[in-house]
C-alpha cells in the first residue's frame, strides 16, 4: 500500500481526482459562467449548430436503412432515378416538417402575446440519462439571462441555468433535480412537479404536495402557477396519467404521475421567454 | 492525415456523444464514444497521455454539455490512465484488453454520475438503473471500443512504433 503512494503518476492522478471532485462540487450549484467557458462555447457553437442540423439527414439515413425491406433495397438499387426522386421528396418532407414546427412556434408566440420570445436551436445534449441538460445556440448576444423560462409550442421545457456569449444551457423540467410550482388547470389545486430518473426514454414527471382531499383524475392538465420568479403562469406542463392513492402520514408521497406535454426525445427548437409584453411597453 | 487522427477521432466522438446518440439510441441506451477513444489512446500512448487526453475531453464535455464541471473529467482521466497500464504490455492487435478497460471505465463513469445524481437529490432504483441502463450501455461502449481501437492503432502506428523504439533504447 505504501508502495502505491510512492508511485508518482498514481499520486498525481489521485490529487487530480480530488481537485476535479472539488471543482464538480463547486460548480454544481447556482453560478455564472466563467469567461473561459463562455469563449470555449462561443468557438464551438457554430460547429455544433451545423453538426446538429446535419444530424437530421444522418438520422434520416439510418431510419431509412432500418425501415426498408430487402426488396425495397433491391428496387432502390435498380432504379436510381426513383431513388433520386425519393431523396428530393424526403428533403421536401423534412423541410415541410421543419416548416410545420416553426409555424407552430410562431403560432404559439402569436397566441402568447403577453411574452417576448427568442427562438433557439438545440445544439447538444448532456451525455447519458443522468442529467437532462441541453445547450442552445442563443446566449447573452440575444438577451438571454439566467433563470429565464424555456418553452416550445407544446408547453414548458425548462429554465436557463448557464449563459455564455452565444450559447446557453437549459435544465429541463424532467431533470431529477428540477422542481416546478404548478396547479391543476381544472381545480386550481396547487402542487409541485419533479422530474423522475428512469432507465429508458419514457420521460415522466411526478406531482407532489397537493392539498389533502385533492380531486385529480387521469387526463387533468397541469399548468404552471406563476409562483416564484422563473416560470410565468399558465404554461402547460403535462397531463395526469396515473393518480396515486394517498397514504396516512406520508405527505411526501407523490400524488400523481404526469406525462410531460413536451416531447423531450425530439426537441429541436425552443423559445426562451425573455420578458413580458408589458416590460417591453415600459421600455 | 495520420497526425490528425486523434483530433478527428475526438471530434467524431464529441459529435456522436452530444448529438447523434442523444437522438438515435435504443430506449435511452447508448454507447460512450469518447470513453472508447480515451481508453484506446491510453493503451496506445501510455498513462500520462491517456490521462491528460481524458481530462481534456471530460472538461470540454462538462463545460459545454454537463451540469457541473469535473465529473466526466474524472471518469475520462481514469479511463485514459487505466488504458495506459497496458501500454506496451501486450500485442497491440489484441482488442480484448481495451475492451475490458472500457467496460470497467464505463461502470466507473456511470457510478460517478449516479452518485452525483443522488447527492443532488435525485431518487432512483439502483438495481433497475444498473440492469436496464448501466450494463447495456457498458456493453455498447465495449462493442464500440473494439473497432475504435483497431482504427486508432492503425492511424497511430508510426507514433506507437517510434515510442516503442525510444522505450527500448
Amino acid at each position: 500500500m505504501r508502495g502505491l503512494f510512492k508511485n508518482k503518476p498514481f499520486v498525481i492522478m489521485l490529487i487530480a481526482i480530488v481537485l476535479l471532485g472539488i471543482l464538480a462540487f463547486a460548480t454544481s450549484g447556482e453560478r455564472s459562467v466563467s469567461w473561459l467557458e463562455s469563449t470555449l462555447g462561443a468557438v464551438v457553437q457554430p460547429v455544433q449548430t451545423f453538426a446538429s442540423k446535419a444530424s437530421d439527414s444522418i438520422i434520416g439515413f439510418f431510419q431509412r436503412i432500418f425501415k426498408t425491406t430487402d426488396a425495397d433495397k433491391e428496387l432502390e438499387q435498380l432504379s436510381a432515378r426513383l431513388a433520386q426522386l425519393e431523396g428530393v421528396a424526403e428533403e421536401n418532407e423534412k423541410l415541410q416538417a421543419e416548416n410545420e414546427r416553426l409555424k407552430k412556434l410562431l403560432n404559439y408566440s402569436g397566441v402568447s402575446e403577453d411574452y417576448t420570445f427568442v427562438t433557439a436551436a438545440v445544439i447538444g445534449n448532456s451525455q447519458g440519462i443522468w442529467f437532462d441538460v441541453f445547450t442552445i445556440n442563443a446566449g447573452r448576444n440575444k438577451g438571454i439571462q439566467k433563470d429565464m423560462a424555456v418553452v416550445n409550442a407544446d408547453g414548458l421545457v425548462g429554465r436557463i441555468t448557464e449563459v455564455g456569449a452565444t450559447w446557453s444551457k437549459v435544465t429541463s423540467i424532467i431533470d431529477s433535480s428540477t422542481e416546478v410550482s404548478v396547479m391543476v388547470d381544472r381545480t386550481r389545486d396547487i402542487g409541485l412537479t419533479r422530474g423522475t430518473l428512469t432507465a429508458g426514454d419514457d420521460n415522466m414527471l411526478e406531482l407532489y404536495f397537493l392539498a389533502s382531499g385533492y380531486d385529480l383524475v387521469p387526463g387533468d392538465v397541469i399548468i404552471t402557477n406563476g409562483m416564484g420568479s422563473v416560470y410565468p403562469r399558465g404554461i402547460t406542463v403535462g397531463t395526469v396519467t396515473e393518480v396515486a392513492r394517498r397514504t396516512e402520514g406520508s405527505s411526501a408521497d407523490r400524488n400523481a404521475a404526469l406525462q410531460p406535454s413536451v416531447d423531450f426525445g425530439h426537441l429541436e427548437e425552443v423559445m426562451v421567454i425573455t420578458g413580458t409584453g408589458e416590460e417591453e411597453g415600459e421600455e | 492525415m495520420r497526425r490528425a487522427a486523434l483530433p478527428i477521432a475526438l471530434l467524431i466522438g464529441i459529435y456522436l456523444d452530444s448529438i447523434l446518440f442523444c437522438r438515435l439510441n435504443i430506449s435511452g441506451i447508448r454507447p460512450d464514444a469518447l470513453l472508447a477513444v480515451a481508453v484506446s489512446a491510453g493503451v496506445l500512448l501510455g498513462s500520462v497521455k491517456g490521462g491528460l487526453l481524458g481530462v481534456g475531453i471530460g472538461l470540454f464535455m462538462d463545460v459545454l454539455f454537463g451540469k457541473c464541471v469535473g465529473l466526466s473529467a474524472i471518469a475520462y482521466m481514469v479511463a485514459g490512465a487505466a488504458g495506459g497500464m497496458f501500454y506496451q504490455k501486450f500485442y497491440a492487435d489484441n482488442v480484448i484488453v481495451p475492451a475490458g478497460v472500457a467496460a470497467v471505465s464505463a461502470l466507473l463513469k456511470e457510478h460517478i454520475m449516479m452518485l452525483a445524481v443522488r447527492l443532488s437529490g435525485g431518487t432512483f432504483s439502483y438495481a433497475e438503473m444498473v440492469g436496464a441502463y448501466v450494463l447495456p450501455s457498458m456493453l455498447l461502449t465495449v462493442a464500440l471500443t473494439m473497432p475504435v481501437h483497431v482504427l486508432l492503432k492503425r492511424a497511430l502506428a508510426r507514433q506507437v512504433r517510434t515510442e516503442h523504439r525510444a522505450g527500448r533504447a
